[in-house]
């Protein structure tokens, strides 16, 4: 993507950027070293961000991430200076007031938090969080559009940012699609949607088709696309898979949630039953992610079993993202 | 479905511990049942729920009060639900369905007998004793007409004649009905007690 660093450009799936920075960012804040690599990613690669998109990610999250992901639209409007209104736009989204209680940025993986620092960054202090003052390295190099799985670079790149780029890319990593299911898995309004869609299929390179009763659904021929986005020998290079980012992350998140909490938690009964509970929930998350999953821990398992399943299960989710 | 005390007292104490979530403060029931017969010992066979008769309130010199709460309260029912959940058990687990046995009074003196057990720090259980266990079967199985787990509990706790009486004249009141009498008349009889249906 052009972080710097060592990655690997093989995944097949395709990149939400969208979702992957409000992940990060939050992940992050147990890494400082990594979440100043995503800024600076963003100070060369914002430009490829969709706010919208963000926004409406945004605002299903708590006060706390809406004030995090504000603070470094902030920095960001402050730092990439030719972007500046697109960041300032998000920045006004959640401020901090007097009712916030400061609390520092970084925390140790064991969860102590970073001693207060001498110098206070102001950006993200206006936000209520407290980080030392920092210089970014500038090491990050712009994203490669070319590689199979940040098609969604490309395809702004060619369509502009916003539900065109969306509504191709879903069309080309499903058979079809109908405006509200294609709104759903994209995380844009149903009438933006339709509205690019027919608009999209007057190019006559999108068709529509009847299914079931008076529902038109929108399909594309993924082998003439896939040849001209990826090249004459497109026959090799398959096209991305979709994967729904914004449950998987929501689940991630859900999880680490959830062994933090168990955590503080003494009786052996009670951390399984809260396990047992966030499954509930993480387990739809990830299965609408699209990832094929492994057999969810159920009712057959005993409260003595179940915190070793609930590892094995999310080791074995985990391990899928490996593996492909 | 319990299989034993072990499984029954295990539950009680995970119920404890959800009850202390939902900071309900300190919770007593009096339970019957075959849930109860295991944890005082008087049996030993599987048994799907477990039955609340009452709740126990204290007063200011904390001498108990009998309280009748059917349906279950809502922090209650919420700790019970996840219980069930954890342990796969049938939805009505922990019911109140006996709870009207109360309308009619209990047996005299039957706080006396409780066998009390105390489960972390939300729950203690006042399990029915042999003597009022033997009231409620005897009602139960009479009621059933037919050789059922009621009647095979009752002949676990082998009652004697007088205990039996006592019984039989408890649950006269509760159905003070001549239909009643006979039907419990032919039972005692039948199950080898005629002088106690002669006597009642």
């Amino acid at each position: 993507m052009g972080v710097a660093g060592g990655a690997r450009s093989e995944d097949e799936w395709v990149i939400d950027p969208e979702a992957l920075l409000l992940f990060s960012i939050e992940i992050s804040r147990y890494e400082p070293r990594l979440f100043d690599e995503i800024l600076d990613w963003l100070v060369v690669n914002g430009r490829w961000i969709d706010i919208q998109r963000l926004r409406g990610i945004v605002k299903s999250k708590d006060e706390k991430t809406q004030r995090l992901m504000s603070a470094v639209a902030y920095f960001l409007s402050q730092e990439a200076k030719s972007y500046r209104r697109k960041w300032q736009a998000l920045a006004g989204l959640k401020v901090s007031d007097l009712r916030v209680k400061e609390e520092m940025l970084f925390t140790t993986r064991e969860g102590e938090l970073f001693p207060r620092p001498g110098e206070i960054s102001e950006p993200f202090n206006k936000y209520g969080f407290l980080r030392e003052n920092f210089s970014l390295r500038k090491m990050s190099r712009p994203v490669s559009v070319a590689a199979r799985n940040n098609m969604r670079f490309l395809l702004r790149a060619l369509f502009g940012i916003g539900s065109r780029s969306e509504c191709i890319l879903y069309l080309l990593t499903h058979e079809a699609g109908h405006p509200a299911e294609v709104a759903d898995a994209i995380g844009i309004s149903v009438r933006a949607v339709q509205d690019a869609l027919i608009e999209l299929s007057d190019s006559g390179l999108v068709m529509t088709r009847i299914k079931g009763k008076r529902k038109i659904e929108y399909w594309l021929s993924q082998k003439k696309w896939g040849e001209f986005l990826l090249g004459a020998d497109s026959d090799e290079q398959k096209l991305p898979v979709w994967l729904d980012w914004i449950s998987l992350f929501s689940a991630l998140n859900k999880v680490w949630d959830i062994l933090n909490e168990v955590e503080q938690v003494v009786s052996d009964y009670l951390r399984s039953s809260k396990l047992r509970e966030a499954m509930e929930t993480i387990s739809l998350e990830f299965s609408k992610s699209g990832l094929d999953l492994p057999a969810v821990p159920g009712e057959g398992i005993s409260p003595d079993m179940y915190e070793e399943e609930f590892q094995k299960f999310i080791a074995k989710v985990l391990r899928i993202g490996g593996e492909k | 479905m319990f299989k034993g005390k072990k499984e029954i007292e295990t539950v009680l104490m995970a119920l404890s511990e959800q009850l202390d979530v939902e900071g309900t403060g300190r919770i007593e029931m009096v339970v019957c049942g075959g849930a109860a017969l295991n944890v005082i010992g008087c049996v030993q066979r599987t048994t799907k729920d477990m039955d609340v008769v009452a709740f126990v309130e204290r007063d200011k010199n904390g001498a108990a009060l009998l309280t009748k709460v059917s349906p279950l309260n809502p922090a209650i029912m919420a700790a019970a639900k996840r219980v069930q959940r954890d342990f796969n058990l049938p939805e009505n687990w922990l019911n109140t369905d006996h709870a009207s046995v109360l309308d009619f009074g209990l047996p005299e003196g039957l706080m006396k007998r409780v066998e009390t057990r105390i489960y972390g720090r939300s729950l203690i259980i006042h399990f029915l004793g042999r003597y009022d266990q033997i009231h409620f079967k005897l009602f139960a199985a009479v009621d059933r007409g037919r050789p059922d787990v009621h009647f095979d509990d009752l002949m676990s706790l082998q009652p004697s004649a007088q205990e039996l009486e006592d019984a039989a004249r408890w649950s006269m009141t509760h159905d003070p009905s001549d239909p009643y009498k006979e039907v419990l008349k032919e039972f005692l009889s039948k199950i080898g007690y005629k002088d106690v249906a002669e006597r009642i």
